[in-house]
């Protein structure tokens, strides 16, 4: 490892009633790559997330955000930098795709300046991006789990953050779709070179769009490193108890895993 | 990316809608001031009600009445019903609860044990009095009932919990005053109806800076709770210090009711409703929400206290029972139309 990368947990430890949920964990979110955290149900991974993002405060250690603990900073300089899309959002009825995708703008926003020519053009790129442009005045309850999911994420699109954190942002959307959400935030990555870190329950697309995989389990990090380090036949035993083959990915030649 | 759409769009709602309804209810809204000055016990002509504005003379009758009485009264009932509806609309959202109703922070729970004990203990019985007994009695439950629901940190159910209870007790511990005392009832009765009976120019410049002080609150509450009705942990990554944004929250609330509920006693009920009625107009944008909240508050007010002075109910029904009169069969009828929308 050369410079720290801007985002890091230091010796994170998280309980919740006393039961540890994550211990002394230190992890690196490397610049400007793509980062899938992965690991079986229940196991923090969510909880990890939550505390990169400072929704969850630590009980000890921290969490640096370019070098400063995130949580002695300004919280709306925070959110210049950093956005989270949490695992299961909610919205009030009534709230249209283009009033939630507008939220997303308001780190750059204040109670009295509170529209400008950036944030229209950051809302409508959002939009045109992850396809939801034609469904902007639609009340979010009148689209489907996918549309919806994508509505979040051209939210938090459109806060334009250098650090994007995403909490099982394939749920609800189909497997072409999961492949096309996943290129999007790809084309992210590799155009602006936007740092991604997320939470994905399939380590075949995780080997696949990934740069980096941590792999968690009960609250520890087991294993960490590039798909072909992590995704292997011993690795998949331990972390998931799952007995598999891996065979390389015809396609892509990433690891994939193909269970007994 | 693309996905197949065969229904056609529920509800779509564009900006330009927006603004046309509210242009519409502002124009009604002026409409129902003219009216209520014009009427009354008995109508005053449009001349005089003109002339009373322009070339002011204290010796007609009719001047004095659209001076002295109908205009503080209009203006009464603007600021109140602005007031109620608009932190109705701040505390539904705050809580993300549509049952919410501004007295739920224990505000009139407060204003009234306060209002109490003025007359229990003191023997005052002039109305204009208890302004500032019953802001103070307002302004210390809320107090109260905020840290009691665990201040900035608390979660919005506690918050509610902690008026509800705090409400009840207040409430309780009036009203066993009263049993003991049959005079202080007399005095309280009158003032709990809630209305708009005698209020004078002088008392609503005395109150204006709080409603002026809770509109700006209420401004930038708008734009907070924007982030917040999209829950805390969203609010917090969108970059909203949540726990000082509920205290702005609850700061407007307390200004806006603290002065109406000591300018005209506790008005239930307008609060309550009138923010679902403005929903369907405004969306979920918190900020045209407050607006039209505000403005369809204040027309109900006006609207109410218009009808109950006709010479029908021998002109002296209060407003506050009349809105709510008005008001409830009014959202009975929105939500049997096509069922409610919550926040
Ligand atoms: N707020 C909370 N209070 C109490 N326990 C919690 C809380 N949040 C999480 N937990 C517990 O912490 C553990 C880890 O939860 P976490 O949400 O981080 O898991 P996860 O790895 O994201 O799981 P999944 O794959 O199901 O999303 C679970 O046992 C959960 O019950
Ligand atoms: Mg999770």
């Amino acid at each position: 490892m050369n410079a720290p990368a801007r985002l890091h947990a230091k010796a994170l430890s998280v309980a919740f009633a006393k039961t540890p949920i994550l211990k002394d964990l230190t992890a690196d979110i490397p610049d400007g790559k793509i980062t899938v955290i992965v690991g079986p149900n229940a196991c923090g991974k969510s909880t990890l997330l939550r505390s990169l993002a400072r929704l969850q405060k630590p009980d000890s250690g921290e969490v640096l955000l370019d070098g400063k603990s995130i949580h002695k900073q300004a919280n709306r300089s925070v959110a210049q930098r950093l956005a989270i899309l949490p695992q299961s959002p909610s919205a009030p009825e009534g709230l249209t795709v283009q009033d939630l995708v507008t939220r997303g703008r308001t780190p750059h926003q204040s109670a009295l300046r509170q529209w400008s020519h950036q944030d229209a053009e950051a809302v409508g790129r959002a939009l045109e991006l992850t396809g939801m442009a034609p469904y902007a005045n639609r009340p979010l309850e009148a689209l489907s789990g996918g549309q919806r999911q994508r509505a979040w994420i051209a939210m938090a699109l459109a806060q334009d953050t250098e650090i994007l954190l995403l909490d099982e942002p394939t749920t609800y959307l189909d497997l072409p779709h999961q492949i096309e959400l996943l290129s999007l935030i790809q084309s992210f990555n590799q155009q602006s070179n936007q740092t991604v870190a997320m939470v994905l329950h399939d380590i075949n697309l995780a080997a696949r769009f990934a740069d980096h995989i941590i792999a968690l389990r009960a609250g520890a990090i087991f294993t960490k490193g590039s798909p072909a380090e992590v995704v292997t036949r011993n690795n998949m035993e331990q972390v998931f108890d799952l007995r598999c083959q891996i065979i390389s990915d015809p396609v892509h030649g990433t690891p994939h895993v193909i269970p007994e | 990316m693309t996905i197949l759409e065969t229904t056609s769009p529920r509800s779509e709602r564009r900006a330009s809608t927006r603004q046309i309804w509210l242009l519409t209810v502002l124009l009604s809204l002026l409409l129902l001031s003219a009216l209520s000055l014009r009427f009354g016990l008995r109508p005053i002509s449009w001349d005089n009600i003109w002339e009373s504005f322009v070339a002011y003379d204290a010796t007609r009758a009719d001047h004095l009445v659209i001076q002295g009485m109908r205009l503080p009264r209009l203006l009464a009932a603007w600021l109140a019903g602005g007031a109620l509806a608009g932190s109705g609309a701040l505390i539904q959202s705050l809580t993300r609860n549509p049952l919410a109703d501004p007295g739920l922070l224990g505000i009139n729970g407060g204003a009234s044990l306060g209002v109490i004990l003025c007359i229990f203990l003191l023997g005052i019985s002039d109305p204009a009095s208890f302004v500032w007994v019953a802001m103070g009695g307002g302004l210390l439950s809320t107090v109260l009932v905020f840290f009691l629901g665990g201040a900035g940190r608390g979660t919005p159910l506690r918050l509610i919990l902690a008026g509800a209870a705090l409400s009840a007790l207040f409430l309780a511990l009036g009203r066993s005053l009263l049993l003991i005392s049959q005079r202080s009832l007399d005095v309280y009765r009158f003032w709990v109806l809630g209305g708009l009976d005698g209020i004078e120019m002088p008392t609503l410049a005395a109150l204006l800076p709080f409603f002026a002080l809770g509109a700006a609150f209420a401004a930038v509450s708008s734009f907070n709770l924007n982030a917040m009705m999209l829950g805390e942990d969203t609010a917090r990554s969108l970059g909203l210090r949540v726990g000082l944004a509920r205290g702005l929250a609850v700061c407007a609330i307390v200004c806006l009711c603290g002065a109406t509920v000591s300018m005209a006693g506790p008005i239930a009920f307008v609060g309550l409703i009138v923010p679902h009625m403005a929903r369907r107009f405004s969306g979920a944008d918190m900020r045209w929400c407050l607006l039209f909240s505000a403005f369809l508050g204040a027309g109900l007010m006006i609207l109410a206290d218009l009808i109950g002075r006709l010479p029908v109910f021998g002109g002296n029904m209060q407003a506050g029972v009349m809105a709510a009169l008005l008001g409830g069969p009014a959202l009975v009828w929105l939500i049997r139309r096509d069922g409610s929308t919550a926040l």
